[in-house]
């Protein structure tokens, strides 16, 4: 195997799968990255058993072949040499050498076939849509995740698709966030996937803000989004997500609008003296007005008050004000709806102009 | 089965191991197989192996005629190099005593992602009944009804000291120990280049193994072997009076000490036999033509030889936390009263 290249095409690839090989790892080939060369095509690929990505490159091969070298000191020694150095990459026997100029590295390899790389994932539903669009519906609701629940299920995003809607569910038993949003996915039919935690902050590392395509296939062990030369491959969570839709409100009984940074910024306040543990606040609704109350073990006391649109009877609840706080700072609408039923039953917040986006809160008792 | 491995790591059953392997061939093929299966059976048998040869050839893509794993497939390699997608094993981690609960944390996050092969998950524990209460009580629910496609082994050789509800969520498979003829064919079969152990050795590391073939060749792997025949040196030196008990206990604590206490409780047992059956019990431990041993069998105070294996067997189970010195040396005041009772009477009579 030997192929000619400059840094930069060695580099980019690099620095792309390096980023999911850990760096303590206990089997040697693990924490290497696989170098396949062939035709005049160059593919990267490291992994961590969980997550792996491929990155394609180019380069002038002169004889293919693939094997393993470790990802660490290669990325180091690609970022050392000079911008624009052209490097002639050798395998012979079991070491490769990289020779640039008057520098030259001799690496230890390991046999690629010790490698596992993830092969046919079985693609059951492919769809395109834009990568904007797929960072959003991450982005807005991954934190309601849970962490290492012993309902595995819940440790991870629930994506869902079906043939005109994409939609991203997280919840964690106490709070619930769905974002979705409206696309043409001709003949996908109704499919269900869990990408565990790990994948999910993987996929929002790759995803930007452009609207160029990604492509995104489910298999039955899963998932794998392919943007801009690269291939990020993820298993998925090995069970059902519960029945979602039960726990969403339909319309509360009681309706409050308000300035969204408004409430935001008051509860941010309250929250300083509030449990350190659970975090708990009290909201009293008034006609037009919500009052935030949090107090601590040492006594010391918040008291709020925010304008919000509201005419009915008065009532309080008790949240848990963090639960409240990422679901407001999630929406970028300017005026913001709750709907409430009474102080035993969940909040639903979102963007009263649209329905794509909800979050569910429940309520404790204070 | 059990012939020389093409590659020489690739995992095969031992041919003692035959039947239990159709047993659970026969699972693999009806598609029947159960989620957990805890390997029991006396150590040095090869259960280990026996649980890789079976996980290897789950895993491997072009298994051969019997079942076993082909070795050259990048399932196969993979799984010899331990980098697998599929396959976690679980043991003590260095300098700890127990499998802790965060291990077994790890590894049921580990099992609630999907498989990366269409041949499921598999984890291997060992040994098992080193799990804390609290690491075993929180395997209980991925035990009865692990997510997906997953196969968990585990191996005891004290199945006994599992929690109950541990044993009921598996479906126990006994390894049985060969015969001695068995163990010693297969013994006999084993390269050993570098120590070049005679047929006479291997068999006496088999006596010194309780009939563990795999014990055994590690024994002559290590060069246990040498060190043992320089133990029993010791211990007829002391009963003979040659050797002094402290100089001796310093020789012998040199030696790891569990290793030690195991093979001088079975010297011990051998001798004891030797004792009571007479010159028709031979064991390959026990060197007839030694003047010493000879003597040693005349005079030996039976009951407190009794008396001294009991103490060998409780110092092995609390070998980890004993100064070796100290216990090495009360050990062999125990050896030296059991084997020149005679001395000892004329010592009680001097001081009346």
């Amino acid at each position: 195997m030997k192929f000619e290249l400059n840094r930069d095409q060695l580099l980019k690839p690099v620095q792309a799968v390096s980023g999911v090989v850990e760096r303590r790892q206990t089997m040697p080939v693990l924490a290497n990255i696989q170098i396949a060369a062939e035709g005049d095509r160059l593919t990267f690929t490291g992994t961590d058993l969980e997550v792996e990505m491929v990155a394609s490159g180019e380069g002038r091969v002169e004889s293919g072949g693939e094997v393993t070298v470790p990802g660490r000191k290669l990325l180091d020694i690609c970022k050392a040499l000079p911008e624009g150095a052209e490097i002639v990459a050798e395998l012979k026997g079991e070491r490769m050498t990289l020779r640039s100029g008057k520098s030259r590295f001799t690496l230890s390899t390991l046999p690629a076939a010790e490698f596992p790389v993830v092969e046919d994932i079985q693609v059951q539903r492919r769809f395109e849509i834009p990568q904007a669009m797929l960072r959003e519906l991450v982005e807005n609701t991954q934190f309601s995740m849970a962490q290492q629940d012993v309902r595995y299920y819940l440790n991870g995003l629930l994506l869902e698709v079906s043939d005109n809607r994409l939609r991203a569910v997280a919840t964690d038993g106490h709070r619930l966030a769905l974002c979705e949003r409206e696309v043409t996915l001709s003949d996908v039919g109704t499919h269900q996937v869990i990408v565990p935690r790990k994948g999910v902050l993987e996929l929002q590392k790759l995803l930007s803000d452009e609207d160029t395509p990604v492509e995104v296939a489910l298999g039955a062990n899963h998932l794998q989004v392919r943007v801009e030369g690269l291939q990020f491959t993820s298993k998925l969570i090995d069970g059902r997500f519960p029945d979602y839709e039960r726990v969403i409100p339909r319309t509360g009984e009681k309706v409050v609008e308000a300035d969204r940074l408004r409430l935001r910024e008051s509860l941010q306040r309250a929250s300083i003296l509030s449990n350190e543990k659970y975090r708990g606040v009290r909201l009293e609704l008034v006609p037009n007005a919500l009052k935030i109350q949090a107090h601590n073990p040492e006594q010391e006391e918040a008291e709020e008050e925010v304008e919000v649109g509201f005419d009915g009877e008065g009532m309080e609840i008790g949240f848990n004000v963090n639960y409240l706080l990422d679901a407001l700072s999630a929406l970028d609408c300017e005026t913001v709806r709750m709907d409430l039923i009474d102080s035993n039953n969940s909040c639903l917040i979102r963007d009263p102009g649209r329905e794509d986006c909800k979050y569910v809160v429940m309520p404790m008792r204070l | 089965m059990g012939e020389a491995p093409e590659h020489p790591s690739t995992r095969e059953p031992l041919p003692w191991q035959h039947q239990a392997w159709e047993r659970l061939m026969r699972h693999h093929r009806e598609g029947r197989m159960p989620h957990a299966l805890l390997l029991s059976g006396p150590r040095g048998v090869g259960k280990r192996l026996f649980a890789e040869a079976f996980i290897q050839a789950r895993l491997c893509r072009h298994p051969r005629a019997q079942g076993t794993a082909c070795g050259e497939c990048d399932g196969c390699r993979q799984f010899l190099a331990g980098s697998h997608a599929d396959y976690r094993s679980v043991g003590i981690e260095a300098k700890r005593r127990n499998i802790l609960i965060d291990q077994l944390r790890q590894l049921t996050e580990w099992l609630s992602l999907t498989a990366s092969s269409e041949s499921g998950k598999h984890a291997l524990i060992e040994p098992a009944e080193r799990m804390t209460t609290g690491a075993a009580n929180s395997l209980l629910k991925t035990l009865e009804e692990p997510p997906g496609n997953t196969v968990m082994v585990l191996i005891s050789a004290l199945p006994g000291r599992l929690p109950a509800t541990v044993r009921s969520r598996s479906q126990v498979l006994e390894l049985p120990r060969p015969t001695r003829d068995e163990a010693l064919a297969w013994l006999l079969k084993q390269p050993l280049q570098e120590t070049q152990a005679t047929e006479a050795d291997r068999a006496e590391a088999l006596a010194m193994a309780d009939g563990s073939p795999l014990a055994a060749l590690s024994w002559l792997e290590s060069g246990g072997l040498g060190r043992a025949r320089e133990s029993s040196g010791a211990l007829l030196a002391v009963a003979s009076g040659r050797e002094s008990l402290v100089a001796a206990a310093e020789r012998l604590s040199k030696q790891e000490l569990t290793a030690l206490l195991q093979w001088w409780r079975i010297w011990l047992e051998a001798l004891i036999r030797r004792g009571q059956a007479g010159p028709g019990f031979s064991s390959p431990l026990l060197d007839d033509d030694n003047a010493e041993l000879q003597k040693l069998l005349k005079a030996i105070d039976w009951k407190a030889a009794h008396e001294l294996h009991q103490a060998l067997d409780d110092a092995e189970r609390r070998a980890d936390s004993a100064n070796p010195q100290l216990l090495i040396e009360s050990l062999l005041g125990r050896w030296y009263a059991a084997s020149r009772p005679t001395q000892r009477a004329k010592h009680s009579e001097a001081r009346a």
